[in-house]
């Protein structure tokens, strides 16, 4: 092209004026060429838009040193139909298609009809291992979170000097709660961003209450340098609380899980730092009629008990109040008076009844009262007994003399009438055999004794 | 001078002794009175404050 370009101007002649139609259509000319039709080209998706239409919009680069290489990519609806797999930023490709030059817009681009996936791509393979390096020293960790402070007097802003950011934040405090803003500037993308981030917020920190690190919108790659340890460190160690803001709703660098909290835009991180003036005046407002209000009802509680003490101290209701309380004192007196009579009586009455029921157990009493029965029941025993004893008397007596008779009608030793008893030496002799001839016997009669000399012994022949 | 967040919270020390039922009258007159100087002062607080913005040099420690 260049060659080209030397070949019209060289010579004496002025160049002809060449309209852009006419340059447009050389280049499209040499770009139509076999070298770059039908090519099959590797890369790293960058950029990666999924336009509305469904056509695909991406960067394929290529980094080689400090140096990066980048091709413009479109995939139309058709052929994004046919890819099996969600292409993203990161991702390590192989691609087939044609370069095609846009004559509209002087661009030109990759026109990729298929496209395969050549393993993970290698920054994201890197954002991985740091942040199981990170999360492992507990970085990303829910109980690190600190509260923001409520009204922060000092606000420090980590980001470029030139993006919108800063406008952004900016607008929303002034508009929300005037605040002093101090920024310090980074480099938000490319080499030695990270290293720049960490030291803007080593720099910020100790002058403010809280930091906002924030970054607009940008590729996979912009954001990169948010994903780096020194940026996640600086934020994990900062002595004040870290509100992130990088790229978009749904680019979650490592920086946001290391912040203290993470929000979507900048205009977002800057409404959750300070709070709404309105707000706050409204609530201002509402305490100075709560206190007045409850100051009010105080009063009115206070002026109730002075008119209620002043009523009670009136004489008259005083002296109301006296006679009533003696009145009262009086018909007490008389009911424990009763009270105290009527019991005093039912124990009279009680009394005189255990009195009686002892009485009538006195042992003395009985006795006394018994007394003259039991005399007159002896004298009568002691009558049917003599009575008794004579008649029985009388009897054993006839018995007696009736025994007596038959007795000394039948005694040995007083012979009967007409009869004898004989003895020798005393031995009562009964029989015959009892003496010999020349015994001497003693006789006993009924009246007197003798003495006999025995001739002769004779006995009954049958003895 | 009192920081802002510092007025506040004296504010809400006050509207809690007042809400107390064991304050009598005459503190509660003195803390109405010391109540809403302090709301005034947060008010003048809010109605003058401006946003001030200035710039770290990237050199500055």
């Amino acid at each position: 092209m260049d060659q080209l370009t030397l070949d019209t101007w060289s010579g004496e002649k002025r160049p002809e004026v060449l309209r852009i139609s006419e340059v447009t259509a050389v280049i499209t000319r040499l770009l139509d060429t076999p070298a770059l039709l039908n090519i099959r080209v590797t890369g790293e998706i960058t950029n990666f838009k999924r336009h509305s239409s469904g056509h695909l919009y991406f960067s394929l680069s290529e980094k080689q040193g400090e140096k990066e290489y980048t091709i413009r990519c479109s995939i139309w609806k058709s052929a994004a139909r046919q890819l099996s797999w969600t292409p993203g930023d990161g991702m390590i490709v192989e691609a087939s298609g044609s370069v095609s030059h846009y004559e509209r817009s002087g661009q030109y681009s990759l026109i990729i009809t298929r496209m395969w996936q050549s393993g993970a791509g290698e920054k994201a393979l890197l954002i991985e291992k740091w942040r199981r390096e990170l999360a492992a020293k507990g970085y990303f960790a829910p109980e690190r979170k600190r509260q923001l402070p409520p009204y922060p007097v000092r606000i420090g802003v980590v980001t470029s000097e030139t993006g919108a950011v800063i406008h952004d934040i900016r607008n929303v405090i002034a508009c929300r709660f005037p605040t002093e803003i101090i920024l310090s500037p980074a480099a938000v993308q490319g080499a030695g961003a990270e290293e720049e981030i960490a030291a803007a917020i080593g720099r910020v920190a100790p002058r403010v209450d809280l930091i906002i690190v924030g970054r607009g919108g940008g590729s996979y790659e912009d954001l990169f340098p948010f994903n780096h340890p020194l940026v996640v460190e600086a934020i994990a160690h900062c002595p004040v609380p870290v509100v992130a803001a990088i790229g978009h709703e749904v680019d979650v660098t490592l920086a946001d899980l290391a912040a203290d909290i993470r929000a979507s835009t900048p205009s977002q991180a800057a409404e959750l730092c300070v709070r709404d003036r309105r707000a706050e005046i409204e609530t201002l407002n509402h305490i100075r009629s709560r206190i007045f209000r409850r100051l009010l009802s105080r009063i009115e509680q206070a002026s109730e008990e002075l008119n209620d003490l002043r009523e009670r101290f009136i004489p008259a209701r005083m002296d109301r109040s006296i006679s009533e309380r003696r009145q009262f004192l009086v018909e007490t007196g008389d009911r424990m008076e009763e009270v105290t009579a009527l019991t005093l009586s039912r124990y009279h009455v009680q009394l005189r009844e255990i009195a009686a029921r002892l009485e009538a157990k006195n042992p003395a009493a009985i006795l006394i009262r018994e007394i003259p029965e039991r005399r007159s029941r002896i004298a009568d025993i002691r009558e049917r007994l003599i009575r008794a004893a004579a008649c029985s008397l009388n009897e054993r007596r006839m018995e007696l003399a009736a025994l007596k008779s038959a007795l000394e009608a039948s005694n040995p030793h007083i012979p009967r009438k007409g009869c004898c008893i004989v003895h020798r030496e005393n031995v009562l002799i009964g029989s015959a055999g009892e003496i010999s001839a020349g015994d001497t016997v003693e006789l006993k009669f009924s009246d007197g004794r003798a003495v006999a000399a025995i001739r002769e012994v004779t006995y009954h022949e049958e003895v | 001078m009192k920081k802002y967040e510092e007025l506040i919270t004296d504010l809400k020390e006050i509207v809690r002794k007042i809400e107390d039922s064991e304050t009598n009258l005459d503190e509660m007159v003195t803390l109405y009175e010391q109540g809403t100087v302090i709301i005034r002062q947060c008010e003048e607080r809010l109605s003058e404050a401006e946003v001030k913005i200035s710039t770290l040099g990237k050199g500055e420690a």
